[in-house]
C-alpha cells in the first residue's frame, strides 16, 4: 500500500490541487452544517462521536484494507447518518422538511433578530414583572418563558404565533381565563412575544414538590431540555416561581424577578448570593 | 436575546455590510469552522491515500 504515493498522485495536476480544495471546503461546508443542526438542538455533544466515528468508517471502508463486511456498512453509513438523524430528532425532521416544502410560511418569527435597545429590555423586564405581580394578586395562572438563546421551534408550532411587542396588558389579556390562549405557555424573546398558548414537554422529575401543579411541572420541564428561563404564576396561591436549568426556585417578590430577568437578558452579572427564596431541584 | 447577540449586532452597525459579512463567515465560530476544516482536511487525506 503506498499511501503517499497516492496523495501524491492527486496533487500532481494544477486541476488535480483544485479539485482537492474544492473537495475539502465542501465537505467541510457539510460538517460544519450537521455541528450547527446539533448545536441548534442542544446535541452538540454528539459531534464528538460523530466527527471520529467518520475518520474510521472513511479507513476501514478502504479497499486496501480488503475488510469486506465494516467496510460495506462505513460505505453505507451516510444513509446511516440520515436514518438516525431522523429517528433521534423526529420533530425536526418534519420541521425542516416542512420548511423545504413550503419555505415562505414558515417560522420566519422565530428566526428574527431584533434590534432592541438596552432601554427597551429594561422596558420589557418592567412590564413581564408587572405583569406577573397583578395576576399573582388576582390568583390568575400564568406561565412566561423567556428564550435568551436559540427558540425551540417544534414547541413554538404548538402555539399560535403573535410576534408582538411585548407589554403588560397584553401578557394579561393572554392569561385571562376567558381569553382562548390562557391555556399554555407564552414565549418571549427579546421585547417581543413570539408566541402563545405554546404546551411545553412535562419534567418526569420525581423529586418535583408534590403541591406543584402541571404549570410547575411543564416549566421545569422546558428548562431541562432548553436554555430558557420560565417565570410562573400560580392559580391556587398567587405565588412567582421561576425555573432555570430543571431548577425551580419559589417566592420571588418585583425586585428578584427583576433581577433574574436582567441576567436572563445579560444585562446584569450573576450575583452568587442567594437570597433566601427556598429551591427545589427538579432534575438530579 | 444574550449579551453576545446584542454585541454582535451592535457591531455589525458600525462595520457596514461587507465587513459584517465577512465577519460572519472568518470570524464567527470560528472553532467548530476550524474543526469542521480539519476533520474535512483529515477524511481528504485517508481518503485520497487509502481509496
Amino acid at each position: 500500500m503506498d499511501f503517499f504515493g497516492n496523495i501524491e498522485k492527486k496533487l500532481q495536476t494544477p486541476g488535480g490541487i483544485a479539485a482537492c480544495v474544492f473537495d475539502i471546503l465542501l465537505t467541510a461546508v457539510l460538517i460544519y452544517g450537521i455541528i450547527v443542526f446539533l448545536k441548534k438542538n442542544n446535541a452538540v455533544k454528539l459531534a464528538a462521536y460523530l466527527l471520529p466515528l467518520t475518520v474510521i468508517g472513511v479507513v476501514l471502508s478502504s479497499e486496501e484494507l480488503g475488510l469486506t463486511v465494516i467496510g460495506t456498512v462505513m460505505s453505507y453509513s451516510l444513509v446511516l447518518a440520515v436514518v438516525a438523524i431522523i429517528l433521534l430528532f423526529p420533530q425536526e425532521a418534519r420541521r425542516g422538511l416542512l420548511k423545504l416544502a413550503s419555505p415562505k410560511e414558515t417560522h420566519e418569527a422565530y428566526t428574527t433578530e431584533y434590534d432592541v435597545t438596552d432601554d427597551q429590555l429594561h422596558s420589557a423586564i418592567g412590564d413581564i414583572v408587572r405583569a406577573a405581580q397583578n395576576m399573582s394578586k388576582k390568583n390568575v395562572g400564568a406561565l412566561i418563558v423567556v428564550s435568551t438563546h436559540g427558540v425551540p421551534g417544534h414547541i413554538l408550532d404548538s402555539g399560535t404565533t403573535l410576534d408582538a411587542v411585548l407589554s403588560g396588558a397584553l401578557l394579561e389579556s393572554i392569561f385571562n381565563t376567558k381569553a382562548p390562549l390562557h391555556d399554555g405557555a407564552v414565549f418571549v424573546r427579546g421585547n417581543r412575544i413570539i408566541a402563545a398558548g405554546c404546551f411545553l414537554p412535562l419534567s418526569q422529575s420525581t423529586t418535583i414538590d408534590k403541591e406543584l401543579g402541571t404549570r410547575h411541572r411543564a416549566a421545569i420541564g422546558v428548562t431541562e431540555n432548553y436554555n430558557v428561563l420560565a417565570v410562573i404564576v400560580s392559580e391556587e396561591t398567587g405565588v412567582i416561581s421561576v425555573a432555570h436549568r430543571g431548577e425551580i426556585s419559589r417566592y420571588y417578590d418585583s425586585q428578584m424577578l427583576t433581577e433574574k430577568l436582567e441576567q436572563a437578558y445579560g444585562l446584569k452579572a450573576v450575583s452568587t448570593k442567594k437570597k433566601g427564596k427556598r429551591s427545589i431541584k427538579g432534575n438530579e | 436575546m444574550t449579551e453576545f447577540e446584542r454585541s454582535t449586532q451592535k457591531t455589525e452597525k458600525k462595520d457596514g455590510k461587507f465587513v459584517s459579512v465577512m465577519k460572519k463567515i472568518f470570524v464567527h465560530n470560528i472553532g467548530w469552522k476550524l474543526l469542521a476544516l480539519g476533520t474535512s482536511a483529515v477524511i481528504w487525506v485517508l481518503a485520497a491515500g487509502l481509496w
